[in-house]
């Protein structure tokens, strides 16, 4: 129920922000991980305190993380990508997973990057890459976004698929859910129902005067608290010289995924990199940049205003649901807590014995 | 050598079990129709008899011996093929001699076989670098040779066996999926298509090679140790495999080494072989001449292959050939002792006009012969054209050394650490005249081969100043032998980053009282775990 108001606070924008404070003190942020070996690993964000680390079925390593809408359920992509498993937070029991490969036509099928589920908590799109695996050689096929029921069960099957162009890296829903975003050369609105293409946003093809076309490429979904995807991308001018450090361009894409408002922002002559970035949810024209780095980025001013060096280099950064901390992770065994306005350290949450996050995304769910 | 090389041994072994694995075997070459029956029984499970001894994709193809080999282990690895190394072998051999490559098809590639470390590669298409080049060397599609449909099914194996392909950088830039399969398959076939003259001309002599057995003269250098000499004997056993008996001196210091061995002959050409050099295992890598009168090529320790040397080696009964004049360089107006170093070596020896030749004594085995060689003061700097009957050499004719370089002036070292050992670098300072036009770098510069010099390693800029790379990235031996460090994360550095550096190498030796120095550049970068026969 509380998340169901919380989603409701969202809705209502950004006058209704202060209630979400008000929610805080029945509601905790939960973050949601994945490390090695197979492990789901379940963190009480303010308590910096993992408080469940549930060991997966299968060989593989965790990748991607999806939590259901109320917070109970997390999907993970894992076994080499090749499996979505449910797993309740709070038990570790399994109650979902859905085998992507289709031995039947001989086709080997692997969740590349692009999950997520949709905000009614009824269906998981993944975006798929197949080959068939013929008895002397291979057959590569045409990507894929494909739709499973959450309630498939042990052995869920798919219910629409439709071919979504290659390279999809990130894929998310909007608000209403009737709009699937998928972030590949340029940006893809599909309609999740009938995968009718609603609207492209160039990015690939954009012809933005005076510069190359834009590196896009995000693999972590961290967007869940702001409802604002955001995403670095980087460019070259073309009407100015190599040896010119102006001439290399940090941007950021930004989505509002209730409004499906698009844009691209210019914020720096590209000072350093940034692997994946995450808006605020109280102050929405904020954005964290990470990876050796901790960056804040004004959006609406096109700059970025504070900077500093982290302790060794991380792949994600979410924020807290009330817009305070940033949890920064994705690599190694722990997660570092920042504060969103002076950037002090101000805790650390240790996956228990040293389990390496290797590249898992970092959730952060309202319990 | 100061560091473990155990775990890199085993990596290599098993990168590269049959070829190698021969040399200890020395099994008959198998008839045709028995390796047809072998292919078919192993093989056929999934590749379909196509009738007439072919099967699907194995017999629309040519690849090296190592080419075959990978692509055995391949089946191995990913399709669950059971082989034993005995049936391996004798399938590799049955390939590499009848869908081979000839001597042509693969001389700008030796490079890659013999696993020179840090070689300046041959120029590339720029869409084939970025397309192939991005992941492995040129030479990986440069070694082998197939049609349209057949590149095109490995552009599918590609993206089929590793998915993110399309989303690294240098792909994600373009449609890589559509280059890759409707572009390249049929830019590689125009460049390297399955049918060639080259080898409609070798093939018959890739089933019918030379006997190599009998006694040779060998010459060649080792990066880190000089010059070297010595002799061989070949033995033949079955066809196709020898055992080799050879010594080696270096010319610098005196030292010697012997060595035994075996070899295995495959397409008519590529000798394959392992020997103990002293106290180590060495392969070597050599492709012998059509007549089977001469051989090049190199040889490196099975535990590092970034160490060895390089290799000639000519009949020792002739024709009279030149391998090595050692000195490379003398002064005018000096008297020195030279020596002529190769085959038939003894007859008919002169130096050029003005120049005193006396004392001259030879090997009776002709694999040298020495003179007094008088220059006088007015002997212009250069080269001199030296004779030996038949043979012909360069002997360099100089006051000073013009200048000197780092070879390889561009080095990539690797850190060791858990279970796989440092990748060393190996430089060597050489020397040079900048010849009749007296300008350096240019085509008659006159190259007088390698100098003992001293070596140190510095920051090669501020970013590495600042890091303090020199620290932390390894050690500078005396004879030019960098060792990495081990890798990290090293909590002493920013970000606890690795052991990485960036340094800039010198070199320094010293001829006729004078310095000349030199310097060159030296990446010390991440462990790579996997090897290959072919990178
Ligand atoms: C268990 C099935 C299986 C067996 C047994 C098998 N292969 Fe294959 N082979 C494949 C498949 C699948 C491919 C296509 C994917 C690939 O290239 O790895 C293939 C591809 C190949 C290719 C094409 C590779 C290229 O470079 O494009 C060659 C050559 C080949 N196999 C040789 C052999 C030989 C020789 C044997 C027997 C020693 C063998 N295979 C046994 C399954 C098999």
């Amino acid at each position: 129920m509380v998340n169901g108001m919380k989603r409701a606070v969202l809705a209502a924008g950004v006058a209704a922000v202060a209630l979400t404070g008000a929610f805080a003190a029945q509601a905790r942020d939960i973050l949601l991980t994945g490390a090695k070996p197979n492990l789901l690993v379940v963190a009480d964000a303010k308590a910096r305190k993992v408080i469940h680390s549930w060991t997966l079925p299968g060989g593989g390593s965790p990748f991607a993380v999806v939590p259901s809408p109320d917070g109970k359920v997390a999907y993970v992509v894992t076994n080499r990508w090749e499996q979505i498993l449910g797993i309740e937070i709070d038990t570790g029991k399994q109650v979902f997973q859905a085998n992507l490969s289709m031995p039947e036509k001989n086709e080997r099928v692997k969740a590349m990057l692009a999950v997520d589920i949709s905000p009614d908590g009824r269906e998981i799109a993944v975006f798929e890459s197949p080959v068939r695996m013929l008895s002397d050689h291979y057959e590569v096929q045409p990507t894929r976004v494909t739709f499973y029921p959450t309630n498939g069960g042990m052995d869920a099957k798919p219910v629409r698929s439709w071919e979504a162009p290659r390279r999809t890296a990130q894929m998310m829903y909007n608000k209403a859910g009737d709009k699937l975003y998928l972030i590949s050369w340029n940006v893809e609105v599909h309609d999740p129902k009938t995968g009718k293409l609603l609207e492209t946003h160039a990015l690939a093809d954009w012809t933005l005067e005076n510069s190359t076309p834009p590196d896009v490429f995000g693999v972590w979904a961290q967007f869940e608290t702001s409802g604002l995807y955001v995403n670095p991308y980087f460019a070259m001018r073309t009407d100015s010289a190599p040896d010119n450090p102006e001439t290399y361009r940090t941007g950021m894409v930004q989505i509002d995924l209730e409004t499906g408002a698009f844009k691209t922002t210019d914020f720096e002559a590209t000072s350093g990199i940034i692997f994946s970035a995450a808006s605020n949810p109280v102050r929405r024209n904020e954005a964290y940049g990470v990876y050796t780095q901790l960056y804040k980025i004004d959006l609406d001013k096109g700059e970025t205003v504070k900077k500093i060096d982290l302790p060794h280099t991380y792949y994600t950064v979410n924020v807290s649901t009330d817009g305070s901390e940033l949890y920064v992770g994705g690599t190694m065994d722990d997660i570092g807590v920042y504060d969103t306005k002076t950037f002090e350290k101000i805790g650390a949450i240790d996956l228990p014995s040293g389990n390496d996050m290797g590249t898992a995304w970092v959730r952060v769910v309202q319990r | 050598m100061v560091v473990k090389r155990s775990t890199r041994a085993g990596l290599l072994a098993s990168a590269f079990v049959g070829t190698w694995a021969f040399a200890a075997h020395a099994a008959d070459v198998p008839a045709f129709y028995e390796a047809t029956t072998l292919i078919r029984e192993t093989c056929g499970t999934c590749h379909t008899d196509e009738g007439d001894g072919k099967f699907s994709r194995i017999s629309h193809m040519r690849k090296t011996p190592e080419g075959w080999d990978m692509t055995i282990g391949r089946m191995i690895d990913w399709h669950g093929l059971k082989i034993s190394p005995t049936h391996r072998e004798r399938i590799v051999k049955h390939l590499a001699d009848t869908q081979g490559l000839a001597p042509a098809e693969t001389a700008a590639y030796r490079w890659s076989l013999e696993r020179r470390p840090n070689v300046v590669r041959p120029a590339a298409d720029e869409t084939e670098q970025a397309m192939c080049g991005r992941c492995h060397t040129l030479a990986r599609p440069a070694l082998q040779r197939r049609d349209a449909d057949q590149w095109l099914k490995l552009v599918h194996t590609h993206l089929g066996e590793f998915p993110t392909t399309e989303y690294q950088a240098q792909s994600r830039d373009r449609r890589w999926w559509e280059i890759a399969s409707q572009e390249m398959p049929q830019a590689l076939a125009s460049r390297y298509g399955l049918q060639s003259d080259a080898w409609d001309s070798w093939r018959d002599k890739a089933i019918n090679p030379a006997d190599l057995s009998g006694a040779w003269s060998l010459s060649g250098t080792r990066p880190g140790k000089g010059p070297y000499v010595g002799t061989m004997e070949v033995e033949r056993g079955a066809k196709d495999a020898y055992t080799t008996r050879w010594a080696i001196r270096y010319l610098r210091n005196g030292e010697t080494a012997e060595a035994s061995g075996d070899v295995r002959l495959f397409t008519g050409y590529e000798w394959r072989g392992t020997s103990r050099l002293g106290e180590s295992t060495v392969r070597e890598v050599y492709a012998v001449s059509e007549d089977g009168r001469s051989l090049t090529g190199r040889w490196f320790h099975a535990e590092a292959d970034e160490l060895g040397g390089s290799m000639t080696a000519v009949r020792a009964d002739g024709p009279a050939t030149v391998l090595h004049v050692e000195p490379a360089v003398i002064k005018p107006g000096t008297t020195t002792r030279v020596t002529l170093h190769g085959a038939g070596l003894g007859k008919g020896l002169a130096f050029g006009p003005g120049v005193n030749v006396a004392n001259v004594e030879h090997a009776p085995d002709g694999s040298w012969v020495a003179a007094d060689v008088t220059t006088s003061v007015d002997t212009p700097a250069g080269a001199l054209a030296v004779k030996a009957g038949k043979a012909e050499a360069v002997l360099a004719v100089a006051a000073d050394i013009d200048r000197a370089t780092v070879e390889p002036p561009f080095a990539i070292a690797r850190l060791g650490g858990g279970s796989t050992p440092p990748v060393v670098a190996q430089f060597e300072l050489v020397g040079w005249l900048n010849g009749p036009d007296g300008k350096p770098e240019t085509d008659d510069d006159i190259r007088v081969g390698s100098l003992p010099a001293t070596w140190s390693v510095d920051n090669f800029d501020d970013v590495a100043k600042e890091m303090k790379d020199t620290h932390f990235a390894g050690r500078m031996q005396h004879n030019g032998l960098f060792v990495p460090a081990a890798t990290g994360p090293n909590p002493q550095r920013p970000f606890s980053g690795n052991n990485a550096g960036n340094l800039s190498v010198t070199g320094t030796a010293e001829f006729n009282g004078k310095p000349v120095e030199a310097q060159g550049h030296l990446i010390v970068t991440v462990q790579k775990w996997i090897k290959r026969a072919i990178e």
